[in-house]
């Protein structure tokens, strides 16, 4: 693990969305905390807060529709949360940079892809015409679509999906940021693809010495390409632990359930576990644990009093008030 | 027991617009050959663009195919008039992968459901009754019948889908990625409830997946498609034992956490700042249908960059 100060550190984070004068509790209260040269994994279901974390560090909530309730985030020891929308511009894409999960949703279709790669070095590194050029090449030949510069002077919907994730990739680290978030970037990609993408990553990582956040709601993705993983449920990190912990030893029943309902094929005529009911609806605001009604283990305390997010050996946190006992699932 | 679905040789030709496209067409199912026993789970997996969900609609005769025939029981669907036809379709069913476009948002469930009933002259008592004993079976209330499908989640509208597949006792099931939209957690619910009906009401399915550790999980015989064809044929536990086919082995290398892991390969990057398995030049199959030229770094391996989304 690392012992050096965490890139950014997210404390006690609460967002809200108000929408038709309902109201959503997208995060309830999130610690979490980021090491230069380790690929964070983030794992939850859809609507459990994942990409609104990402969205939070980025400075990219839908404004005025999500409020920040209360907490911090703090890059290299600054909070992030008191900026002007003009000094957050300085962070946002070279200091703190993002690909997303759909490359053709977020690539402009009207400019070539060393256009968009140039205006990224040009506005940020105020690199002039000439060199911005010699960087998009640099950069394009660093993800993999460099042979023939070909890629350089295509629209985005002359690439295949995977190129393109390989351009926003390019366009992603074009100003050598610090800290990169990777929301589900392999999700539309097939898995040969996706296997590319991800080596991908981890090589640049090493390269840049980036830290990084990779959202998934896949539990192998993450398996593969994560130092340490966080599990999300409901707008709240239930347990975090480094790969090989999490994989061996669960702290909270949530994460025990997950990684049983995936089906493998060394279980095959067995029973897929399930968990039972629907994900926590966000309007709903529990007073106890917001696993609770679907944990086969509740109790009346679960019910009562939401668990605090305890450190046990190991750097392992869990979310549970029975994570020490061995419970059977 | 016999087969109940033999495919012989299948083609099918989309013909595109355009001089080339006309001309020569794009085979987006190249001389598929297969049977499915009776009470079979026959899996097909393959990536996208590959042919999958075209094979699936030649076999039930949504899409004919343009050559090649299809033997349901025995029986060519190729030689029976539209009516005939129409009384074979009863006998098998389809499941779509999105279930929000599959069900019609102006009907409640009842309606959606009853719509088959209805064609076949089935009076309101009994309609009723049997939909109330399938919503029930998938889980769902009879109650909730008057509701419409926004009002039910994601896994529940799935259920529902599957619960109007069954309306018309089919005896042939093809499911064409019936999970990829849900939630691990609702996932392993839908799975374990296509199981239980399957044993339940004997049924036959031929089951599309991309994700080969669903499939092999699911079926008993897997087929794996690439670029329109089947590539590898063989009962569940041979394949995973012993792929012969390279791109199956390519497929199983990537499935994350599995063979292919990533750990070993940090040193990649070629002296001039280019990865190995680069795709660099890409050729347009039909429109739209872009695939990579390039043979990845390992020599003659697929590498698939295209398909359409």
């Amino acid at each position: 693990m690392n012992t050096t100060e965490p890139i950014i550190t997210i404390e006690n984070l609460r967002v809200e969305f108000t929408q038709e004068r309902q109201k959503a509790f997208a995060l309830r209260g999130i610690d979490i905390a980021f090491y230069k040269d380790e690929i964070h994994g983030l794992v939850g279901e859809s609507g459990s807060g994942k990409t609104v974390t990402a969205m939070s560090i980025m400075g990219l909530l839908p404004k005025p529709a999500a409020t920040i309730l209360s907490g911090s985030i703090r890059y290299e020891g600054k909070e992030l949360l008191s900026l002007s929308e003009d000094a957050l511009r300085t962070y946002r894409g070279s200091k703190i940079a993002m690909v997303f999960q759909e490359p053709a949703k977020y690539l402009n279709p009207a400019f070539t892809v060393g256009e968009q790669i140039r205006e990224m070095v040009m506005l940020h590194k105020g690199l002039n015409k000439h060199q911005a050029e010699m960087r998009a090449r640099e950069l394009l030949g660093l993800v993999g679509l460099g042979k023939d510069g070909r890629a350089l002077g295509a629209y985005p919907h002359e690439l295949s999906s995977g190129m393109k994730q390989r351009a926003m990739i390019a366009i992603a680290i074009s100003c050598d940021p610090d800290f990169l978030i990777a929301d589900e970037p392999t999700t539309s990609l097939d898995v040969t693809l996706q296997l590319q993408i991800l080596k991908l990553l981890k090589i640049l990582k090493k390269m840049k010495r980036m830290g990084m956040l990779f959202i998934s709601h896949d539990l192998s993705v993450i398996r593969e390409i994560a130092d340490r993983v966080s599990v999300i449920y409901a707008g709240k990190i239930v347990e975090s632990a480094s790969v090989a912990r999490l994989f061996e030893h669960q702290m909270h029943p949530y994460t025990r359930l997950l990684l049983l309902s995936i089906p493998d094929a060394r279980h095959r005529g067995k029973k897929l576990a399930t968990i039972a009911g629907q994900v926590l609806d966000a309007t709903n605001d529990p007073q106890g644990c917001v696993f609770a009604p679907r944990c086969p283990l509740a109790k009346e305390l679960c019910y009562r009093e939401s668990p605090k997010l305890i450190a046990h050996e190991q750097g392992h946190t869990s979310a549970c008030h029975f994570a020490e006992e061995a419970w059977d699932l | 027991m016999g087969p109940l679905i033999q495919c012989r040789n299948i083609v099918k030709i989309h013909r595109g617009r355009g001089i080339d496209g006309a001309k020569r067409g794009f085979k987006a199912v190249d001389d598929v050959s297969f049977s499915i026993e009776k009470n079979g789970n026959f899996g097909l997996v393959g990536e996208s663009g590959c042919g999958k969900t075209t094979l699936a609609r030649a076999i039930l005769y949504l899409d004919p195919p343009t050559s090649g025939k299809v033997l349901f029981d025995g029986v060519d669907l190729g030689s029976l008039r539209s009516r005939h036809l129409r009384a074979f379709r009863r006998r098998m069913q389809i499941v779509f992968q999105d279930p929000h476009s599959s069900l019609d948002p102006r009907m409640t469930i009842y309606d959606s459901l009853s719509e088959g009933l209805v064609n076949i002259g089935m009076d309101r008592a009994a309609r009723t009754k049997k939909i109330n004993r399938l919503l029930d079976l998938v889980g769902i209330s009879g109650a909730m019948g008057s509701r419409f499908p926004h009002e039910f989640s994601t896994g529940q509208r799935q259920r529902i889908v599957i619960a109007r597949a069954l309306t018309m006792d089919p005896e042939f099931l093809v499911l064409d990625e019936p999970v990829s939209n849900l939630d691990v957690s609702i996932q392993a619910q839908v799975i374990n409830l296509l199981l239980d009906i399957k044993e339940e009401l004997s049924l036959t399915y031929l089951f599309i997946s991309h994700d080969i550790n669903l499939v092999a999980y699911m079926c008993d015989t897997v087929a794996v498609m690439y670029k329109g064809k089947i590539v590898e044929q063989e009962p569940t536990e041979e394949l995973f034992a012993n792929p012969r086919n390279e791109y199956t082995q390519t497929l199983l290398a990537s499935i994350p956490g599995g063979a292919g892991r990533i750990s070993g390969a940090s040193t990649n990057i070629a002296k001039d700042g280019t990865m190995g398995n680069t795709a660099s030049a890409v050729r347009e199959l039909s429109k739209g249908h872009v695939v990579s030229n390039t043979t990845g770094r390992t020599g003659d391996k697929p590498d698939l960059t295209g398909g359409t989304r």
